[in-house]
Formats: structure tokens, sequence, C-alpha cells
């Protein structure tokens, strides 16, 4: 399930209920401050498979067509990956950009922290900034997965803010869903899933 | 990369119905009207309906035949042989009507024009007159990867009413990566088939209880398009089915593909698919994207017919659906379905449903004698080739005279004619389809297309 949870678009009715939880991460962990001419968002995902395994998947700066269905393939420059690293995303064919340079901004192991900001390429979107964080918890008495990604970007010219919102939320949804299926593939696939705090 | 390939399918071999074929239309349009009005037309269809058994049979060899160029002729038997008989029948009443109507020549032009509409209705007439010829080619164009896919298939099966051969031509353009479009191409026809032989089944059945029941309600040529339109939505919807599980290898497997390739995510991966079924004197085509099948009506001037209608997200009925559904329709470097995709139908593309669907749009055109050709083509060259322009550059290589001395490419598909006649129209035939095609990518191409081009054109005349 992807929900909303409220940020300058001021989604409120969207809210998922947790406990507080996923408001609380969000408080902390995804904070934006959007300029007049740009929009922000936050979703959540709900992925029945170990923390563990969706982080390994989330932090692969170098290899995001693992659960990415818009990549192609990816290369990173340099020969170190570390905060600072750029990549050069090319983008499967039929979608509206070909390329995306991207710079790694965070990469927390111990909090499950991702942060990405796209530098160059031939897409419209802007100074975009996005987070991810994911959070252990519990699924139907199983270990689950809590998954937060919130994001800024410029409204490119002749789009609105609603419609620049929901372009990229169907895309986060897309890459949320996929990651989804993957990590859950591979929770099935795992021979035994240790027990995360 | 270029993929070509050119085949003619002429069927039968008759020797004296040739030179009449060849002819002008008017013959053959007072063949039908004559053919019509006779009064033993209720014994043919009684005659018809007998061998009803006997064909159901035919329908699995028929089924069976799934190789790249199946051999038209089934294998003798005494139940092939008592099917033929009517055709036979049909056959030597034809020879007589052309001897009686060619004396009388002014007079039965305005019968023959006033009852323009009921000619349509006509049944069973020969395959003979409808000949196919037909050659495709494809580019990468300015495109790194080439995600189109052509399927060639004349002959692929025969229809359960009269045997009449079927031909299945195919264009299939993919986006995000090429195995939904590979799968189309190496699939569909099969799938397409299975379809075909199954509503062929169910025809014979409702036509048999309908006649037996005296109902006045069944109308033959409603029925056949029912049938046909039914056949093809299956077929998308199974071929749609099979890429949602399909891997970037190849395989469509259930559980998962383990190859080194299932890590690709290919729920962003699709295919346009535009298919032409061609039987009797019909063009059967499902669209389903935004390839295009166009119809060349002859003479020079006149009007191409459109034959599919494509499917853009800011087409007013497929933007209705899409909200309908839940969608947007955003503009990011064109109208997009949520931003994302550039058309509103596809195969494949599993994270985008529900807006995005792969149900085809049928259409069923008559032909006529006057049809030039048939052009299948993927986006790469509709967006920067009109209508108009494909179909007189289509004309123009069809109407050659002067043909290359040797074939560059081998035929492929149809039996082998009997008559010497046939045999050096199809030599003719196929290098000009070819021609035409490599025509108008190379013109596609010269306008700068950035997307990978497909192109299938079909001879519907014969050429001499």
């Amino acid at each position: 399930m992807v929900g909303l949870v409220g940020g300058s678009t001021a989604r409120a009715e969207h809210v998922v209920a947790n406990a507080g939880g996923e408001t609380e991460y969000v408080r902390r962990l995804h904070r934006h401050a959007p300029a007049e001419h740009q929009c922000t968002s936050t979703l959540v995902k709900h992925i029945k498979a170990p923390v563990h395994l969706v982080w390994e998947l989330v932090r692969s700066f170098d290899q995001p067509q693992r659960y990415k269905p818009f990549v192609r393939n990816c290369v990173v420059r340099g020969d170190q990956l570390e905060v600072g690293s750029l990549r050069d995303v090319n983008v499967k064919t039929g979608l509206p950009a070909t390329t995306s340079t991207e710079r790694l901004e965070q990469l927390d192991d111990d909090l499950h922290i991702l942060g990405v900001k796209f530098v160059g390429g031939d897409h419209r979107l802007q100074n975009y900034s996005s987070i991810i964080t994911v959070h252990p918890e519990s699924i139907d008495g199983r270990p689950g997965t809590l998954v937060i990604e919130s994001f800024v970007v410029d409204v490119p010219d002749g789009n609105t803010k609603d419609e620049t919102c929901y372009f990229v939320e169907a895309v986060i949804k897309c890459n949320l869903k996929s990651l989804a299926e993957v990590s859950e593939q591979l929770a099935v696939e795992s021979p035994t899933s240790p027990i995360d705090q | 990369m270029v993929m070509a390939s050119a085949g003619v399918n002429v069927p039968g071999g008759d020797e004296v119905r040739n030179p009449t074929a060849a002819s002008a239309s008017t013959p053959e349009c007072r063949m039908r009207r004559r053919h019509r009005l006779e009064p033993q037309g209720s014994g043919d269809a009684a005659a018809a309906a007998a061998p009803g058994p006997s064909w159901v049979r035919r329908l699995r060899p028929a089924a069976s035949r799934f190789s790249p160029s199946p051999s038209p002729s089934l294998s003798p038997s005494s139940s092939q042989s008592s099917a033929d008989r009517p055709n036979d029948e049909e056959q030597e009443e034809l020879d007589h009507e052309v001897e009686v109507e060619l004396a009388p020549a002014g007079p039965q032009l305005e019968p023959g024009e006033a009852e323009g509409e009921p000619e349509a209705e006509a049944v069973a007439v020969a395959p003979q007159v409808w000949p196919v010829a037909f050659g495709s080619l494809s580019m990468a164009g300015r495109m790194r990867m080439m995600e189109d896919a052509v399927s060639l298939h004349p002959d692929l099966c025969t229809w359960a009413a009269d045997g009449s051969p079927m031909h299945f031509f195919g264009v299939f353009d993919g986006h995000g990566g090429s195995h939904v479009s590979a799968l189309c191409r190496d699939r569909m026809h099969e799938v397409v088939a299975e379809e075909l032989a199954r509503e062929g089944a169910t025809f014979l059945r409702r036509r048999q209880e309908s006649a037996a029941s005296g109902s006045a309600a069944w109308s033959e040529r409603a029925e056949e398009e029912r049938a046909w339109r039914a056949a093809l939505q299956r077929g998308f919807r199974r071929v749609d089915d099979m890429a949602a599980l399909a891997c970037a290898c190849g395989r469509v497997a259930r559980p998962s593909c383990s190859c080194p390739l299932a890590g690709t995510s290919s729920g962003i991966v699709g295919s346009t698919a535009v298919v032409a079924l061609l039987v009797r004197g019909r063009l059967v085509v499902a669209n389903c994207g935004d390839s295009r099948a166009v119809l060349c009506r002859g003479p020079a001037g006149t009007p191409p017919v459109p034959l599919s209608s494509d499917h853009k997200p800011n087409r007013a009925d497929e933007k209705a659906r899409i909200e309908a559904a839940g969608g947007r329709v955003v503009f990011n470097n064109g109208h997009r379905v949520r931003g994302i995709l550039a058309m509103s139908r596809a195969l494949g593309d599993r994270l985008l449903r529900p807006e995005v669907i792969a149900e085809p749009e049928i259409t069923v055109t008559e032909r006529t004698v006057e049809d030039e050709c048939l052009i299948l083509a993927s986006d790469g060259m509709w967006d920067v080739i009109s209508n108009d322009i494909a179909c007189n550059v289509a004309r123009q290589c069809l109407e050659d005279g002067n043909p290359p001395p040797a074939d560059p490419t081998a035929g492929g598909g149809g039996g082998a004619p009997a008559a010497g006649v046939v045999v050096v129209a199809a030599r003719e035939a196929e290098p000009r389809c070819l021609r035409a095609a490599s025509l108008l990518a190379r013109l596609a191409i010269g306008r700068e297309t950035q997307d990978n081009v497909s192109i299938v054109v079909v001879d519907l005349k014969h050429r001499d």
C-alpha cells in the first residue's frame, strides 16, 4: 500500500495512521524547505520483507536498476563510492527522458538513510532532491519494512505544482511497488530471515 | 541493423481464371452479382452445411501449423475430398458466368452499380481473386536499441466456414526493452491461430443450430466478423498475460526466471501491436498503441483509408477512459499517461495498469479491386510521413514495371502455384513490396525520425 504524508502540499487527508511512527520519522528525517516555485511530497510503502533486504536494494547507488523499473543501466564515475559520488543513469526507451546525472548526498548504513540529488540530464526535474529511509516494522507478525521517500523539485515551465507532484509521485510509486516485489521475492528465496530489532 | 523480408502468396493455380483475375474489375463484380442471384444459392448453403463435421476436423491441422512458412495444402483425405466438392461446383458456375457476362457489356453495368450494397453481402467468393504479396523492412534508425519487431505469416491458418486462407501480418514497437515486442513477434500469430480455430468451431456449431431452428436472424457476415473480433481480442489478452511473466532473456515462465537478466525490472517494458488478418475480401485490423495500419485505395489521388486510430493519451475518449480509471494525463515532453508513457494502450507495462490497457480496437474493411496496398508501420515512420505521402510512395513503387532481374530476398510462405503466369507474377511482386518498404524507411530516416522504423507493405493487386 502506498500512502501520502503531508508536506507543503498539505495532503493531510491521505495520512496513513501508524501509531505516529511514520509522522515521527518524517518530522525528523524528511525535512525539505521548498521555495515558492517548488513542490514537495512524501510517500510511504509497507513491504513484507526484512529491513536488511530492502536496505541492501535501496542503498545500491551503483545499481538502481535492481529495483527501479525506469533504469536501463547506470555508471558511477570514479572508483570510490562515497558521499559526493556521481552516477550517470540511462533511462529506458519510451519515457520522458534518456539520461540523468545524480549525486549521492547522504548514505547512512546505521540509520538507513539515502539522499540523492539530480544534477544533470535531459529530464525536466531541476533541483530534484530526494531522501529515502527504511525502518523495521512488524507486518502480520513477521519482520517487515516501512519505506518512506520524500522529494522536493522545481515546477517545470508549463506544468502546475499539482501536475508536477502527481508525475513525480507516479514515478516513486512505481519504484516503491517494484522495490516491494523484488525484496519480497528475495525474502521468499532466502533460506532464513534473521530477526531484526 | 536492418531486417528485411518479402514473399508472395497467390492461392490457387487455375490457369483458366488467371486472365480474368488479372483483367478489369467489371467482370468480377458481375460474377459476384450473378452468383448471388443463382437459384442454387440455397442449395450451395445446404451443401456447405453438410460437411461441417469434417471442417471441424480440418481445423486441427490448421491450428497446429505454427511454422514461419506453413504449407497451405492439407494432407489428402476423404473428408478433404468431399469438402472440396462444393468449391469445384462453384468454380464451374463462375467459369460459365464469365462466358455469359462477357457478351452484353453496357447495359449490365447499371444494375451492378445499383445493387452495390447487396453486393457487399457476397459470400464465399473464390480465394483466387484476392491476391496477397508482401515485403517488410525494419531499421533501428537513430536509436541505438532495436525494439521493433515484425511478424509475417501468410497462410497462417484457414477459416473454418469455407477453408479460405487467413494471412497474418503484424508490427510491434517495443519500449523500455525489446522482450515484449519479441514475445509478440514469436507468439501473437500462434495464439491468434488457436483462437481462430476455437471461434471457427463455435461459428460452425452456431450456424448449424441456426439452420436447424429455421432462424431468419442468422447473418453469415456479421457472425464471421464477431468471431474474428473475439479471436483477436482473446489473442491480445493472452499475449498481454504472457508479457507479465516474460523475462528480459525471452523466457515466459512461472515461477520467475532465474537467469542473470531476471534482476532487470520488467514492470515498464511494453509494446504496441498492429495486426492485420486478410481473409477472402476482407481486411481485419486490430490495433493497440500508436503504430498504424493504412489502406491505399486506387486510382492515384484517392485518399488513403486509416484502418486504425492511434492510442494517444490526449485522444478525447482515451483521456476520459484514463481519468475514469483514476489516472491523469500530464504533458511531459508530450502528453503522457501519469506523465510517463506517451501511448494510452500497450501490451505489457504492468506497473502502469489500470490506465494503460491492452485491449485492441478492431476494424473490418471490405476490399475492392481498386485497392493498391496495405501499409502497417510503427510511429517511427508515421511521425514523419503522412498517410498520403506513404500511399503515394508505395503506389509508385508497386506500379513500377521494371523490377530487378533477380530476387534480393527469398520469398516465404505460400504454396507452389502450378500456373506459369502466377509463378512469374509471384517473382516480380516480391521485390516491389520490399522496395516500397525500403524507400519508406529511408524517407523516414531522411526526415530525421528519432525512433525505430518498421514497415510492412502488402500488395493487394495482381501486377504483371
